[in-house]
């Protein structure tokens, strides 16, 4: 019987690939050299401004750090919350001279396995990124007391683990001033007759809820009879990587009048960025600067979720003794946790008015004169 | 543009990939091999455009690249459900994962990390002169060079298929491969040709998704529409025509709820379970039971 073999060998040639697939890098990225002066060189892709607490360095021998990181199956390169949280560690590292390592999860199996392993190698503080590692972390960090454990976007009560939240509200209000003023502008891309703008989000759920409430929030504090189109692209995972999906919605969207559109889709975006080129109209990024690594697309500007500055500084705190284990941190505005990135290739459209207002509402907000919404208003 | 002529480029567009691959099932199960590979095929090929074109800079060469690989990649379901006779599905299974995992590994190889690939020139759009100004139905003939591609290619199919020689071959080695084999025809020669030329059909598919439709590889962009392919040639019965109208069917759901607003609100999960649904439907005979060919599925041995 030749067929079991042929079948079992395809078949382990399939898994074997879907395993690299998503943790090929870990070799390289996962050298721990601290000393390696060449590390702050990849510092400029984690952070567009350079924001946070500079001179904070600490007092404290910072060189025995072992901070380390698992990501989710998203992986290194996935120019988002994964990459963004590497460039905290390369930070960490370069400025605080702590050690620093990087596990690769190519399914969600890994998660455990790899939050284990850092553990025994004596790594803390160890950051688990993204909140479809809630489950593991509860069941990894109770075993490990003396080590410490952060997760990004959710929250594990255990008394050695600190839950890093962002209030992606803050961020998106901003955007959404940025959009309900643009889009009574007169420029090539948009069209002050309608004032329409568009919101398209991936998974529907209270997650992106929040982005579409401060976003809202955000065009109707500016822009009191403007209209927000919002649209989700699906109720399942897959719903944050259809950019087929992402195009038709955002065609949709702009059919209807929406000249400015902001997603909160991850891949899916890819799909918008091919309307706006395609139609001519602005899009607003989220998690990077979009506008950066798609030239010449017309991308206004894009709401910067900064997991790099939520894990350099718990890497900072953990290094001066003051690691918040078991409390929930919230990196909003005030923290340079989230922010809006600059205008950039298409400033030249965008007036003093426009940026003076988006300052003026980061202000409002840090100041506390300001509270968004985290659920959409009906 | 108003919104019938929306509404018609939106599911032309939704439609094209599905029916690509629809075509491309259609030759394998006809001749007698059940290909669920197609979401594979059509995602490899999707990336191998991409890639092929980044590479060389030229679209046209990305187009063959993604070709030759939906064609190795069907060569590689024949290789192991014809020659080694192993379960049909299971080889499809194994297609879907390792064009999955495959391309989350090429994609780091190529362009140094996951996620979206770096943008393409892609096929251009083509307005038919006149034609393309009819109202509402213009939209038909404004569209990227592979719809045409695809126009063409279901009419071609249907007279392969039922008015040449090959085609009355293909279909009786889907239905009494023994009866071929005695009038001496090749029978393993028929299916590998009719799984080669699946795979090619799909990976054109998927090099419409990354090469026209957009302008850039994403990891797992297929999204299902693989499955949703082998739905429209189930729910059209195996034949080019009816898997082509049942493509611009599920097309034109998917544009109904994408599109929203033209007057009520379908929920979205409604829509997701909408092809899956009349597959089920077009199964338990409603309106004349559907009956795949009665070899699809069985490995031929000679005797």
């Amino acid at each position: 019987m030749r067929t079991p073999k042929l079948l079992a060998a395809l078949f382990a040639l399939a898994l074997l690939l879907a395993a690299c697939g998503g943790g090929d890098e870990g070799e390289s990225s996962g050298s721990s050299d601290a000393s390696e002066p060449a590390a702050a060189t990849s510092e400029a892709a984690g952070g567009a401004s350079e924001a946070g607490s500079e001179g904070g360095t600490s007092s404290t021998d910072a060189s025995d750090v072992m901070a380390a990181m698992v990501t989710d199956v998203g992986g290194l390169g996935d120019q988002s919350f994964n990459d963004s949280a590497n460039a905290g560690l390369e930070r960490a590292a370069s400025e605080l001279g702590a050690q620093k390592n990087v596990l690769e999860s190519g399914a969600p199996t890994d998660y455990v396995n790899n939050l284990t392993q850092l553990a025994q190698n004596n790594f803390s503080p160890i950051f688990a990124v993204g909140f479809l590692m809630t489950d593991a972390v509860t069941e990894v960090a109770p075993q490990f007391p003396d080590q410490s454990f952060a997760i990004i976007d959710s929250v594990v009560e255990e008394p050695n683990v600190a839950s890093l939240t962002f209030r992606e509200e803050q961020g998106s209000y901003l955007a959404g001033v940025a959009a309900g003023l643009m889009t009574q502008e007169d420029t090539e891309f948009t069209n002050p007759d309608d004032k329409t703008v568009g919101f398209l989000g991936g998974l529907e759920g209270p997650l992106i809820k929040k982005f579409e409430a401060g976003y809202t929030a955000g065009v109707q504090s500016v822009c009191e009879d403007c209209e927000v189109l919002v649209e989700y692209a699906g109720t399942t995972p897959e719903a944050f990587n259809d950019p087929a999906a992402g195009q038709e919605i955002a065609l949709r969207l702009n059919d209807r009048g929406a000249d400015i559109i902001y997603h909160a889709s991850g891949a899916t975006g890819a799909g918008l960025f091919e309307a706006a080129n395609d139609r001519q109209f602005f899009a607003i990024g989220v998690d990077s600067d979009q506008a950066a690594v798609n030239p010449g697309i017309p991308i206004l500007t894009s709401m910067l979720k900064r997991v790099d500055n939520a894990v350099f500084q718990t890497v900072e705190q953990f290094a001066n003794d003051e690691f918040p284990g078991g409390e929930v941190q919230t990196f909003g505005l005030a923290e340079d946790g989230v922010g809006l990135a600059p205008f950039g290739e298409f400033s030249d459209l965008v007036p003093s008015e426009v940026t003076d207002a988006v300052d003026q509402a980061r202000q409002d907000i840090i100041d506390g004169n300001v509270e968004v919404p985290t659920e959409p208003q009906q | 543009m108003d919104e019938l002529t929306a509404l018609l480029a939106s599911t032309i567009r939704n439609a094209t990939p599905l029916a690509f691959a629809a075509l491309g099932g259609l030759f394998s199960e006809r001749s007698g091999v059940i290909n669920i590979g197609l979401e594979g095929m059509m995602l490899i090929s999707a990336f191998a455009g991409v890639a092929g074109a980044q590479g060389s800079g030229s679209t046209v060469f990305g187009l063959l690249v993604a070709l030759a690989v939906g064609l190795l990649f069907g060569l590689v379901h024949a290789v192991a459900s014809i020659t080694f006779e192993a379960d049909q599905i299971i080889s499809g299974i194994a297609i879907n994962l390792l064009a999955l995992g495959g391309t989350g590994l090429l994609m780091v190889l190529f362009f140094g990390s996951g996620g979206t690939s770096p943008r393409i020139e892609p096929f251009s759009r083509i307005d038919i002169p006149l034609l393309a100004d009819i109202p509402i139905v213009g939209a038909i003939f404004s569209q990227s060079v592979l719809v045409y591609l695809l126009y063409a290619l279901v009419p071609i199919t249907w007279w392969v298929l039922y008015r040449s020689r090959f085609g009355l071959r293909l279909r009786a080695v889907g239905e009494v491969p023994e009866a071929v084999d005695t009038a001496g025809v090749n029978v393993f020669r028929l299916r590998y040709i009719g799984v080669g030329l699946s795979g090619m059909l799909a990976g054109l598919g998927g090099a419409f998704l990354s090469m026209s439709l957009l302008s850039a590889f994403t990891e797992g962009m297929t999204n299902g529409r693989g499955f949703i392919a082998l739905a429209a040639l189930i729910f059209g019965r195996w034949n080019p025509v009816g898997a082509f109208a049942a493509a611009l069917l599920f097309g034109f759901a998917q544009a109904v709820v994408f599109r929203g607003g033209i007057g009520f609100t379908v929920p979205q999960e409604f829509i997701e379970m909408f092809p899956y649904l009349l597959v089920i439907v077009a199964l338990v005979g409603f309106g004349g039971r559907a009956v795949p060919p009665a070899a699809s599925g069985q490995p031929y041995r000679k005797e």
